[in-house]
């Protein structure tokens, strides 16, 4: 019976199971075997967590303005276990950020973006803002009061953009101004757009690293390798429990709060945006709106071509590692700029 | 670390989180017992004719013209310290006592207080209602004021 199933599979999918093995035997090099490696893997396991939480809370959420906030509120205390999936989508969601500016660190200090595995780091970087767009999207949802007003004031910023800012302002928020559209329009971003983007970012991101295979260390002069699998599957999964046991703990010691309901006639006193946009938020309260833009906007267009522009500072001033140094400094005045925001 | 040590830390982990799920089926329960009482609570305050004339009272001396329909939040109040706005009611009853509330529909407040220090004053105050809101009238309107509550799931927190 056995046999003729396998037979019959065999004839419908003419793929061998010695193709689809072969990835799993990859060899790794031997710097990877310790705990930090987990740096790359959890961003897409904490994207998994998000993609099957964010399915359930579609199934409940309505994205109309009358009755947006109404919903979360249900989900969070009506529904049967909604709590534990709205604070598992919300805090992977929150991590799945750090893990993502943790991994992009190693691979900087590494200095693993380099030739010939430039595009890796620009699909990384893309994940990256592709991660930013889903918290701030993902916020919006919400409507509280805060939220409402974070968007509102998220997206009066987007206006100053040189250039195309009035064109992404009108595409964003379907009008002039924060109307029933954009709460639609956000929806279909977080939902549709945004997963739609990070899919294919990650499958190029991943088809990259498989074809150029993981960078070894510099000046490591090891030459031992270690199964992909079991191996290096198995560390992935234990730290993928690890992170989920602290996010279900966590739900259970504080389950996500909720704001007033947005009121459109009503600013709060105090509007600050998740702390993750911290950084800018505080630069762009520090110098002129313009000077804010063009520079937040240079920071990440560096960040994306990275890879160029340190091997162009290289070619400058060969063994001097300026790109290091610059990009050091420019990681610690975001961090301050971060802190500096939060403590204020 | 050796592979068969991995392995069982794998299986470990795995335990802890269907351990963890469990407990969170306790919490689950609980919250759900929680939201069911608030729901019967609701709907007998619904019910509650005394309520119904105290909302009745609210409406006639236009309370909810500052405090907001069903004292859910307030209208502009520049720079007072309660966020530049009128005061919601919907948590007096965690701060004041019955007689207490009576007294402060009676005084009002002549002055409220300034968001800051430096800035001008907020152009809103509760005015004295004295004799003008008495007897039944008075007693409806505590009682309803009492029983607001924030829709379940509303955190004093502005957390996500």
């Amino acid at each position: 019976m056995k046999g003729r199933l396998t037979r019959w599979l065999a004839e419908r999918v003419p793929i061998s199971m010695e193709e689809l093995r072969r990835p799993l035997r990859e060899e790794l090099p031997v710097h990877l075997r310790t705990w930090l490696a987990w740096l790359g893997g959890t961003p897409l396991m904490l994207f998994g967590i998000q993609a099957a939480t964010g399915i359930l809370l579609t199934f409940y959420y309505s994205p109309t303005p009358h009755l947006a906030y109404e919903s979360v509120r249900r989900i969070s205390t009506t529904l049967r276990y909604g709590w534990l999936i709205r604070s598992l989508h919300q805090t992977a969601g929150q991590l799945m950020i750090v893990a993502v500016i943790l991994h992009i660190i190693r691979v900087f200090v590494t200095r693993a973006y380099r030739a010939p595995r430039e595009l890796t780091w620009v699909f990384g970087v893309a994940l990256f803002l592709l991660t930013l767009g889903f918290g701030f999207t993902g916020y919006s949802l919400v409507y509280d009061s805060l939220s409402y007003w974070a968007t509102t004031v998220g997206t009066n910023l987007v206006a100053h953009v040189p250039f195309v800012g009035p064109h992404v302002l009108w595409v964003l928020r379907g009008g002039a101004d924060v109307n029933p559209n954009t709460l639609a329009r956000f929806y279909n971003f977080h939902i549709g757009v945004l997963p739609t983007l990070m899919v294919l970012a990650v499958g190029a991101h991943l088809v990259f690293v498989r074809l150029h295979g993981v960078a070894r260390l510099e000046g490591d002069a090891r030459r031992e390798t270690y199964d992909f699998f079991p191996d290096h599957v198995l560390r992935e999964a234990a730290v993928a429990l690890v992170v989920l046991l602290a996010l279900v703990v966590h739900a259970m010691r504080s389950p996500p709060g909720l704001g007033e309901p947005a009121d459109p006639n009503v600013t709060p006193s105090h509007i600050r945006p998740e702390w993750y946009f911290f950084p800018s938020y505080r630069w762009l309260k520090m110098v002129p709106m313009q000077v804010g833009i063009w520079t937040t906007t240079a920071f990440v267009l560096g960040m994306l071509f990275w890879p160029w522009l340190d091997a162009g500072l290289e070619r400058l001033a060969p063994g001097r590692r300026l790109g290091t140094w610059l990009g050091s400094a420019a990681f610690l005045f975001t961090l301050v700029l971060l802190v500096w925001e939060a403590v204020t | 670390m050796s592979l068969s040590m991995q392995k069982l830390l794998v299986a470990v982990l795995s335990l802890a989180l269907f351990a963890a799920l469990i407990a969170a089926g306790g919490v689950d329960a609980r919250r759900q017992a929680e939201a069911r009482k608030q729901a019967v609570a609701a709907l007998d305050a619904a019910a509650n004719p005394q309520l119904a004339r105290g909302r009745a009272v609210f409406a006639k001396y236009s309370c909810n013209a500052c405090h907001g329909p069903g004292g859910t939040g307030g209208i502009m109040n520049l720079n007072a310290e309660t966020g530049g706005q009128v005061n919601s009611l919907l948590r007096v009853s965690e701060t004041y006592t019955s007689a207490e509330l009576m007294e402060k529909i009676r005084t009002g407040v002549p002055e409220v207080e300034k968001g800051d220090p430096t800035g001008p004053s907020p152009p809103l105050r509760m005015p004295a209602y004295r004799d003008l809101v008495a007897g039944t009238e008075m007693t409806d309107l505590v009682a309803y004021l009492l029983s607001l509550r924030p829709p379940p799931g509303t955190a004093k927190s502005t957390a996500w």
